[in-house]
């Protein structure tokens, strides 16, 4: 216990560096500000600065991404409130947030948000202090063939629960694992469907993929859209009475728990651990008769979860080396582009990246509540850019990051072959982040997977005779066999 | 079209490509594996989803594809002609054609344009001299 409270302060001193701390609160500004505007998510915006990592140091990167990321799910509530428009992932902030700024409640409704994230920000921040580097230790039992196994977990989780059609989200998935093996094979030195062009030698460029499918297939389907915004001119009472702050307590603690643990899962982070928070809050709050028209449990519990979720999904990154979405797998690219390699020994072999991560994280959540709470008028104003002003300065800054990865303007037209192919993707409704997922992690699961058949000389059978491997393998087995029950049940229901 | 059998369409020739392309290599033996097993594996597990994808597609409810190939056609090109005007003059120039030419795909005026290119040329300095960007003016 003193040894985590030793690491912790240790962290803070890292992230209370002047410098860390403007990283954090660009990444909290940015993600605010994304977060409030349409068409551009944190996973887009992540990958546009994707490129800056190369001349920030890892800790400043990680601390102004991950801000990015939370900043983003703060600044879409506030979007879902006021509009009933989220962006990101608030759905849940659309049922009662909208429901309470329709009674006039708007003001209320922001604080609630913005105290309850903040409580869950808390929470989560101490569950990872505690929890990710036991993860640490247990990740010295994975060999080889746990790794590929909770790989192949994360990918039946991803696409199950982003999409939610196992077979489009997979198949995705694999199209990504194929995109990874371009370029040269690292246990032959063969080069692999290079086609005899030099630029592909290096495989795919991760940035010109992400900046593709997000970035530009993004714009080009809200362009389509025809994107209108209309201004909000509320009035705004912020401060709640007593009575009304008593009942945001209980809900935030109960939606960080929930948000805490749903975020440690393969295919976990805010979307799920939102619904379960909203769905604990409905069976267990004092008031839950009221929940649906516009109570504050309704966005208390919802936002504490999912900024908790937001943190503890850091953790599976941080202590296995296993993203466990698309956010967390452009983490796991900045994490490799300044040569670090996630997993067991990123705990201690640099301490001050992830205590430092950490502790800005907790900062991080001060400064959204101080940004937010008293300057929401402000934020409100940013509704009024027109899409317009915006997609041409977001165009620039995707080619500046396509460029500036290798001071190479070519890549800019592999940028422009993938934001077709992701615009095909979109409109055929298959989703990029599992692709994504299936791109970054496809040479790990190659390498592991070769690795365990040599070190069983061809024999498969330590994939399920090794017993952690063997209960994941059941999982997927599970996930797998769910899915084709349910598809059968739809399609029969749809016959009657 | 119906997307499912899209979908399916992508996935299968997505599959073939990599499965043919990776029997070009060597396959090797079960304890010495060679680069191509791995592709192949997976071009096989995506292929299966395809023809999933393309059964279910005949079965189940009918959600066509729509395209629009103006927005898209209009950004593609814009970020093209971005980049060899970059090449061939400068990134200032490529600046406005990039702003004129993505305003195509919204109400056009000159006004914003202005306003845009101006903003975005001050970004650019910005990015070169204070944050080191080597970008080429």
């Amino acid at each position: 216990m003193m040894e985590v409270v030793n690491h912790l302060g240790a962290g803070f001193d890292t992230a209370l560096t002047l410098q860390n701390l403007w990283y954090c609160a660009l990444g909290c500004v940015i993600g605010t500000i994304i977060g409030l505007l349409p068409g551009l998510g944190p996973i887009a915006t992540i990958s546009v600065l994707l490129p800056l990592t190369y001349s920030l140091p890892a800790t400043g990167a990680m601390i102004m991404f991950a801000g990015i990321y939370y900043g983003a799910q703060y600044g879409d509530s506030v979007s879902a409130i006021t509009m009933k428009i989220p962006h990101v992932s608030s759905v849940i902030a659309c049922i009662d947030g909208y429901q309470m700024h329709l009674k006039g409640k708007t003001g209320l409704a922001l604080f609630t948000a913005g105290i309850s994230s903040f409580i869950g920000g808390t929470v989560a921040a101490i569950v990872v202090a505690a929890f990710a580097p036991a993860l640490g230790d247990l990740a010295f039992l994975f060999g080889p063939a746990e790794y590929c196994m909770l790989m192949l977990m994360g990918f039946v989780c991803v696409s199950l629960i982003t999409t939610g059609d196992l077979v489009g989200g997979l198949g995705m998935v694999f199209i990504g694992v194929l995109f990874g093996t371009i370029g040269v094979d690292v246990n032959s030195g063969m080069m692999r469907f290079t086609m005899n062009l030099p630029f592909l030698a290096d495989g795919i460029g991760m940035i010109s993929l992400a900046i593709g499918c997000f970035g530009l297939a993004e714009i080009v389907s809200n362009l389509d859209k025809g994107n209108t915004l209309t201004p909000f001119n509320g009035k705004i009472k912020l401060i709640p009475t007593w009575t009304e702050f008593k009942r945001i307590i209980p809900s935030a603690l109960r939606g960080s728990i929930v948000g805490s643990i749903l975020g440690l899962l393969p295919g976990g982070g805010p979307t799920m651990a939102q619904y379960g928070a909203y769905a604990v809050d409905k069976k267990f709050s004092k008031y839950r008769k009221e929940i649906g028209t516009g109570s504050i449990e309704g966005v208390a519990g919802q936002a504490a979860a999912d900024e908790a979720a937001a943190r503890t999904s850091f953790i599976p990154l941080m202590s296995l080396g296993i993203p466990e979405n698309a956010v967390m797998a452009l983490m796991l690219g900045a994490l490799m582009i300044k040569g670090i390699v996630p997993g067991p020994q990123l705990i201690d072999k640099h301490p001050d990246l992830f205590w430092g991560l950490i502790a800005s994280m907790w900062i991080g959540n001060v400064f959204l509540v101080i940004l937010n709470v008293p300057m929401v008028r402000f934020w409100l104003s940013v509704f009024r850019i027109p899409y317009a002003v915006l997609f041409p300065c977001i165009l620039f800054f995707c080619c500046v990051g396509t460029f500036s990865t290798n001071n190479n303007l070519q890549d800019i037209y592999t940028t422009a072959a993938f934001g077709v192919m992701g615009y095909i993707f979109l409109k055929v409704g298959l989703e990029s982040a599992p692709l994504m997922l299936g791109f970054i992690l496809g040479p790990m699961l190659e390498e592991n997977f070769r690795r365990q058949l040599s070190l069983s000389r061809g024999d498969f059978s330590p994939f399920w005779t090794r017993p952690i491997s063997g209960v994941m393998l059941m999982i997927i087995a599970a996930f797998v066999v769910y899915s084709i029950y349910a598809g059968l049940r739809d399609s029969r229901e749809r016959n009657h | 079209m119906n997307k499912k059998i899209v979908t399916g369409i992508i996935f299968i020739t997505i599959a073939l490509t990599f499965g043919l392309g990776s029997l070009n290599y060597r396959i090797g033996t079960l304890d010495d594996l060679g680069p191509a097993l791995f592709p192949l594996m997976v071009s096989g597990a995506l292929g299966i989803l395809g023809l999933v994808m393309l059964f279910r597609g005949y079965l189940g409810t009918h959600q066509l594809v729509e395209f629009k190939l103006k927005n898209i056609t209009v950004i593609t090109t814009s970020l093209v002609i971005f980049a060899v005007v970059s090449e061939y003059v400068n990134m200032l120039v490529a600046i406005a054609a990039l702003v004129l030419l993505s305003a195509l795909s919204t109400e056009f005026s000159w006004l914003r344009v202005a306003k845009l290119v101006a903003g975005l040329i001050a970004v650019a300095y910005v990015f070169k001299y204070l944050l080191g960007v080597n970008l080429p003016l």
